[in-house]
């Protein structure tokens, strides 16, 4: 009996190589800040083309963080995705400007159709919302400001974008708040 | 209006005491306007320490720390990293130019840099400036050449083709020298008022080739040694540089690289936007720049102050004005008016002259501020934020007025004709 208690451990070794091999892509990465309340923004204009890159804790723009698995959560869930689809409101982008969205992506654990190992797992402590818009503008000189009023309002979760901006002027870094919503390029 | 002119009349009475009240006033607005514009022109310069580069890369640290090491030459490095993580980012289809950086050796208290050709092509500063040689060339194929930035020349009374030996490590007192590896200078950049201006730029080959022999961080002796010769001869790619700048071919990738970088699996290695690191840096340093304007209000007020003590000491040898005015029909508060324009001709007398002077200073020593200080001040119209202040000036000035005008009305009433002796 006693032998074959000896001989577990290397009976096991394959399983707990198999683990650290899983676990290998994970251990390399430092893990992104996380500040609830706080986002960050990167606004890049160059020529026509006009880029955003929102980042934040999902705390701020839906209340939670753990996998919608309420009617209400979902439905709360749904609401902020929308008001994301619709980024020429939420940043208030000068008509002027006649800027179109050519692509934009939604990034979060939360729109993904909840899949029930993870959730089981209990592994997202902490769940970030990320969105990203390509927007082609045919007059960029009437682009001059970016206004996130409507956003703070929306969300208003959100207190406070960390900003890093490259426009005509060069790059810049910003803070914006509900009372200084303008950023200006 | 004929109060203002009455007023007018009374200071030319007393131009002495009125001019070099003025005076006071112009010094002390002269003194406002220089310290604002200098610190817009301190700030907008700072900014334009490095420009046109869209990312600076090193070892994963801080954004402010690389920033110094990298741009100012402030401080070390925390890690190096490896060559082949430059080449890879190099290499990168979206990379216009890569400038790679190797620090930590020093010339008589000034840093050298290991760099390459791209350096002198893509570097740019102030308003997308490339660098200049006033004489010379960029060092060339052989690893033992220099290029000296204008302050290391000037300061060392270096010029081409001197020889000098470069010590390890970066304190200014340095034991351990690489002296059988003496550099030619071959060029000495125009000043542009930036850090490059104190340092000495070699080839990544150069810096290599002086630390070839080394083992274990000290040189080789005797037969381990490897003569400036041999070390021409051998294979002089680094193993690792400090840092790496990048310009790319569109803005627009800068997040995206950006990124990359910090997620690169080979090495931690950390991306900056050098512009966004220049305001973090800035704004460490805003609380200097308030005390700064805060010391230049504080002269505005003195003269003020100043200009104030005068009216209300002259008060008292003008009761005769007053009251002969009085005996004329002027009102008590005809008297006020007429000392509340005093204050206001005073103290705009003071900002015109003051403004006047400040041009004048500015057009004498402009061309000196910006060869040795970088700084460029600008003989521009004052900005609105400088109107702002010259009018806040003149309504300081007009409150301060109501003072001795107030005195002189309760004396005007009470004072009547008759002269107390």
């Amino acid at each position: 009996m006693r032998r074959l208690l000896l001989a577990l451990p290397f009976a096991l070794l394959p399983l707990a190589m198999a683990h650290a091999a899983d676990d290998h892509d994970h251990e390399h990465d430092s893990l992104p800040p996380h500040e609830h309340g706080v986002g960050s923004l990167n606004v890049a204009l160059d020529g026509q083309t006009l880029e955003l890159d929102l980042d934040g804790p999902s705390m701020n723009l839906v209340g939670f963080e753990h996998l919608a698995t309420t009617d209400a959560d979902k439905a709360k869930v749904d609401s902020a995705r929308k008001q994301l689809e619709d980024p020429l409101v939420l940043f208030s982008i000068p008509k002027a400007a006649g800027c179109t969205a050519d692509e934009q992506e939604l990034k979060s654990p939360l729109f993904e159709p909840a899949p029930e190992e993870s959730a089981a797992k209990g592994e997202h402590h902490h769940s970030d919302i990320e969105a990203h818009y390509a927007f082609t503008c045919s007059t960029p000189h009437a682009l001059k400001t970016l206004d996130l009023t409507q956003f703070f309002k929306t969300f208003p979760g959100t207190h406070k974008f960390k900003v890093q901006l490259i426009g005509p002027s060069g790059q810049q870094a910003v803070e914006v708040t509900a009372k200084a919503p303008t950023l200006k390029f | 209006m004929y109060l203002f002119r009455l007023a007018l009349a009374s200071l030319a009475n007393r131009r002495f005491t009125a001019l070099l009240t003025a005076f006071a006033i112009a010094l002390s607005v002269c003194l406002l306007l220089a310290v604002e514009r200098v610190r817009t022109e301190a700030r907008a310069s700072f900014a334009s320490t490095i420009s046109g580069t869209d990312l600076i890369v090193g070892a994963r640290s801080g954004s402010v720390n690389l920033l110094l090491y990298s741009v100012f030459r402030i401080g070390n490095a925390t890690n190096n990293i490896r060559w082949d993580s430059f080449e890879h980012f190099a290499n990168n289809p979206k990379v216009k130019w890569a400038i790679p950086m190797s620090l930590g050796d020093s010339h008589r208290g000034y840093r050298v840099m290991g760099t390459s050709e791209a350096y002198f092509e893509h570097y740019q500063y102030g308003h997308k400036q490339n660098l200049q040689l006033a004489s010379g060339r960029p060092f060339a194929t052989d690893p033992f050449e220099v290029v000296l930035g204008a302050e290391v020349a000037q300061a060392l009374h270096y010029k081409l083709g001197d020889k000098l030996v470069l010590a390890h490590g970066v304190a200014a007192i340095s034991l351990v020298k690489h002296d059988d590896k003496p550099f030619t200078v071959v060029g000495i950049l125009k000043r542009t008022g930036t850090p490059v201006d104190r340092t000495l730029h070699i080839s990544l080959g150069g810096m290599e080739a002086i630390h070839i022999d080394w083992h274990n961080g000290v040189p080789a002796h005797g037969a381990g040694r490897i003569s400036a010769d041999q070390a021409r001869n051998m294979d002089l790619t680094p193993q690792a540089i400090t840092a790496f700048m990048l310009g790319l071919n569109s803005k627009i990738s800068t997040f995206a690289m950006q990124r990359e970088i910090n997620e690169f699996r080979g090495e931690p290695m950390m991306a900056i936007l050098p512009g966004v690191a220049l305001q973090e840096l800035w704004s460490l340093m805003s609380t200097a720049e308030k005390a700064l304007f805060v010391v230049s209000l504080f002269v505005v007020l003195t003269g003020l102050i100043g200009m104030l003590t005068a009216i209300l000491t002259s008060l008292n040898e003008r009761r005769r004005e007053m009251a002969i005015l009085r005996s004329v029909g002027a009102r008590p508060w005809h008297i006020a008016t007429l000392l509340i324009f005093e204050a206001l001709a005073l103290a705009l007398a003071g900002v015109i002259a003051g403004v006047g002077l400040l041009y004048v200073c500015i057009a004498v020593a402009q061309g000196y501020v910006q060869s040795n200080y970088g700084l460029y001040l600008p003989l521009a119209w004052p900005s609105e934020y400088e109107w702002t202040l010259l009018g806040g000036i003149l309504a300081a000035a007009l409150l301060m007025g109501c003072v001795p005008a107030w005195r002189a009305y309760r004396q005007s009433l009470a004072d009547g004709l008759s002269i107390r002796l």
